[in-house]
């Protein structure tokens, strides 16, 4: 079975997330983040999938539905929602124990001997199935999956990395350290037992202490045999607006977008009936990735246009991503932008951002 | 079974002949179109839109692509309620069975599923035309008229009025004089195909038409000319809008191309009124710094690497690097190899074209078509299409050789 975690999601992506998870933040045209892992869970076999959700769920709940878009309404155990405990006063709960504890019943009832726990940060076309073998054939007790990548050249700092020894021995886990050393950077994804985690999470909460799921295996570490799993594909890691742009940009790299979104399965998402993409006679662009129901009449480069986005005539856009609905009148400018869904640029406004530092506009701005 | 007021049943078991090899391994309602979509869609999406929740489609040529359109998308089930998209193909009673000998005869085959509805009203549909029409307000109307049956009408270029059912109608609307497909031509108000019926008095009629030897089954050349001999209130209800009966290559392209407007004719991307479709759950396309894209509908998981204009693309299509597509049509899946032109043609669902070829000319006002799922060598020349061959001729090494094998 699966646990998608997103109950201690601490990562902000500016204004992006300010009125939705991390896991509903639109990305590559069409998805949303947590698209990429549940499309990973459906197309490893995963026939029982809960989600951890933070208390800010509306968005993830219109989203998800029934679970039938990712083929999960037929199945026999099926897509389950798993909302936060109530907590008293105003402030939500801290971390993600009591929120696995509240759920403990989901984990009980289930017929499923092993666990994937993972968060929606990480865009890819998993395939855990190598993973789940890998943690059988080391008879692990728990394997982290990892990604080997430059860590002199990460955003920010917000991620954790783990301590890998030959053969797969995992030595330890550093959350979010002050300073990188390695770059052997956590996905935030592992696999266990289902009896081992009910027993990791009845011990923090009996405990009162640590906040997360992941402060607690750390600390247990040492009692365990721990392995990390290198995983091979495509994997892109979202923590915080730069790496978000950063990868966004980078699906314009053929290669990349070819791994995503041809190899492994396909990805799915919440089905929406919008009509193909329009160009008109005025639409100029160059490396551009556009989902449906846009219309083209300016320029576009180097940009992602996600559902039903109008480009006017004389507008210029230019490294930007425009989010669903979005609008851009007549000879507006954008360069290095991120539009949310429903923002409108008026006719002949210019909006620069940078490389490093994208300029956000926040949903349904009109400018 | 709950009570239904009115159940649709859409015609969709038409070989569409004149469609040449597109219509080889499909029925003509499943023909893609648009970019994304199959003619059915608009039909089935207006019951969608008009609130319509029980429909039976009934299909006899070629199913197996309508079936698992139709049954792929939960969609269509809106309403619940014992609702529903219900595929009817020809079945065997206790005293036998027999192939739908004609559209009155495919519905008379289906009383017993129209009964189980207790329906005031039947409205029949084609399950072949591209338009968006409010079957609600062709309902009110039929009520407000008390009418017996009413059928949709729209004016159609006069020269054209012989292809259709053409009608005469007093100044309240009532249908004075029907003709199908007449000669010479009274009048240019065409039947669109649309009718609604009270359920009762066309139950009457379907059982008295099947005890006609000499009938051929037929709504347009039989049910309805009977109707007004007996005198019953036969009314026409006008459309305005974009309409098409696209039952030719010519008239495929053309609708097509219609979409490519800088105005179009026909809005398929109004949040108000969508059109419906199986998703095939592609990425977004894909545009390279080196393409270029103009007067284009391009669908998702597309990849286009040359240039594309006035052209419509369909999901998963993959334009090779110096290709130019002009005029087209191009289905789902096919691939067009680099350096490639293609101009006024349509390709088929996973049509493999080569390097350096040429399909269609330009100026040519013949359209080519490549049936789906066929393999042109590269440097292949082809224009017409591949049940009459047209001029075909690859040049390769050993000079011309006739492509009529790999058709």
């Amino acid at each position: 079975m699966g646990i998608i975690n997103l109950a201690g999601d601490s990562q902000e992506l500016s204004e992006i997330t300010q009125h939705r998870p991390l896991a509903a933040v639109p990305f590559g045209g069409r998805y949303r983040l947590i698209d990429f892992v549940l499309s990973g869970m459906v197309n490893s076999g995963i026939e029982s999938v809960g989600i951890l959700t933070p208390h800010q769920h509306r968005s993830l709940v219109d989203h998800l539905r029934s679970g039938a878009d990712w083929q999960f309404a037929h199945k026999k155990e099926g897509l389950v929602l798993l909302p936060p405990p109530f907590s008293a006063g105003d402030r939500p709960v801290k971390g993600d124990i009591r929120n696995f504890h509240g759920n403990l019943d989901f984990l009980q009832r289930s017929s499923q001997e092993y666990v994937l726990v993972a968060g929606a940060n990480i865009v890819g076309s998993m395939n855990y199935r190598d993973a789940l073998r890998f943690h059988e054939e080391t008879a692990a007790d728990i394997t982290f999956l990892y990604k080997m990548e430059d860590h002199t050249r990460q955003d920010c700092p917000n991620c954790s990395v783990a301590d890998v020894q030959p053969a797969g021995r995992l030595a330890g886990i550093r959350l979010n350290p002050p300073t990188l050393d390695s770059g052997n950077f956590l996905l935030d994804t592992f696999i266990l037992k289902k009896k081992l985690l009910i027993e990791l999470v009845e011990g923090g909460k009996g405990r009162g202490k640590p906040e997360n799921i992941l402060q607690e295996i750390r600390d247990n570490l040492g009692h365990l045999r721990a392995r990390a799993f290198h995983y091979p594909g495509y994997v892109a890691r979202i923590h915080c607006l730069p790496s978000y742009y950063r990868h966004s940009l980078d699906l314009l790299n053929p290669a990349n977008w070819r791994q995503l979104f041809t190899q492994t399965g396909q990805i799915y998402t919440k089905v929406r009936h919008d009509a193909p993409t329009r160009y008109t006679k005025d639409a100029r662009v160059a490396n551009v990735l556009a989902a449906g129901g846009c219309l083209i009449a300016g320029t576009v480069e180097n940009s992602l246009l996600f559902q039903r986005v109008r480009i006017e005539p004389g507008a210029q856009v230019r490294g930007s991503i425009l989010m669903t609905n979005s609008e851009v009148a007549g000879n507006a400018m954008l360069e290095n932008v991120i539009c949310d869904k429903d923002v409108r640029i008026t006719a002949g406004k210019t909006l620069r951002g940078t490389v490093n530092n994208p300029l956000v506009i926040k949903k349904g701005t009109v400018i | 079974m709950p009570k239904k007021e009115c159940v649709a049943m859409i015609l969709a078991g038409g070989q569409g002949s004149r469609l040449s090899i597109l219509t080889k391994n499909l029925a003509k309602p499943a023909v893609p179109f648009g970019g994304r979509y199959r003619l059915i869609d608009f039909t089935l999406s207006n019951c969608c839109n008009s609130r319509i929740d029980t429909v039976g489609v009934l299909t006899q040529y070629q199913p197996f692509v309508l079936n698992s359109h139709i049954s792929g998308n939960r969609l269509w089930g809106v309403g619940g309620q014992g609702g529903g998209v219900f595929v009817l193909p020809p079945f065997m009673k206790q005293e036998g069975g027999e192939w739908y000998k004609g559209t009155a005869n495919a519905v008379f085959q289906n009383i017993d599923f129209i009964d189980q509805f207790h329906p005031r009203y039947v409205l029949v549909l084609s399950g072949d035309h591209v338009y968006k029409m409010n079957y609600s307000a062709l309902l009110s109307f039929h009520k407000e008229h008390t009418a017996d049956i009413t059928i949709a009408v729209i004016p159609v270029p006069w020269e054209e009025a012989s292809r259709f059912g053409i009608m005469s109608t007093d100044a309240a609307g009532r249908i004075t004089e029907f003709e199908e497909k007449p000669r010479q031509p009274k009048n240019n108000l065409a039947s669109m195909g649309i009718y609604v019926f009270n359920w009762p008095a066309l139950k009457q009629q379907l059982l008295a038409d099947e005890r006609e030897s000499a009938s051929n089954h037929d709504f347009g050349r039989d049910v309805i000319p009977r109707m007004l001999k007996e005198r019953r209130k036969l009314f026409a209800y006008p459309f305005q809008g974009y309409w098409r009966d696209v039952g030719t290559l010519e008239s495929l392209w053309m609708a097509n191309m219609d979409l490519l407007a800088d105005d179009p004719p026909l809005d398929i991307n109004d949040p108000c009124w969508p059109i419906y479709s199986l998703d095939p759950v592609q990425p977004p396309h894909y545009v390279t710094a080196a393409a270029q894209a103009s007067r284009a509908l391009i669908g998702e998981g597309c990849l286009i690497n040359g240039m594309v204009d006035h052209s419509v693309l369909f999901s998963g299509v993959q334009v090779a690097d110096g290709a130019v597509i002009a005029n087209s049509v191009v289905m789902p899946g096919a691939a067009i190899g680099a350096n490639t032109r293609v101009y006024g043609a349509i390709i088929g669902a996973d049509a493999s074209i080569g390097e350096d070829c040429e399909i269609g000319s330009d100026g040519s006002e013949e359209i080519t078509v490549v049936g789906s799922g066929i393999s042109i060598p590269r440097k292949t020349i082809f224009t017409g299409c591949g049940d009459d061959l047209g001029s075909i001729g690859v040049a390769d090494a050993n000079g011309w050789r006739d492509l009529r094998l790999i058709m």
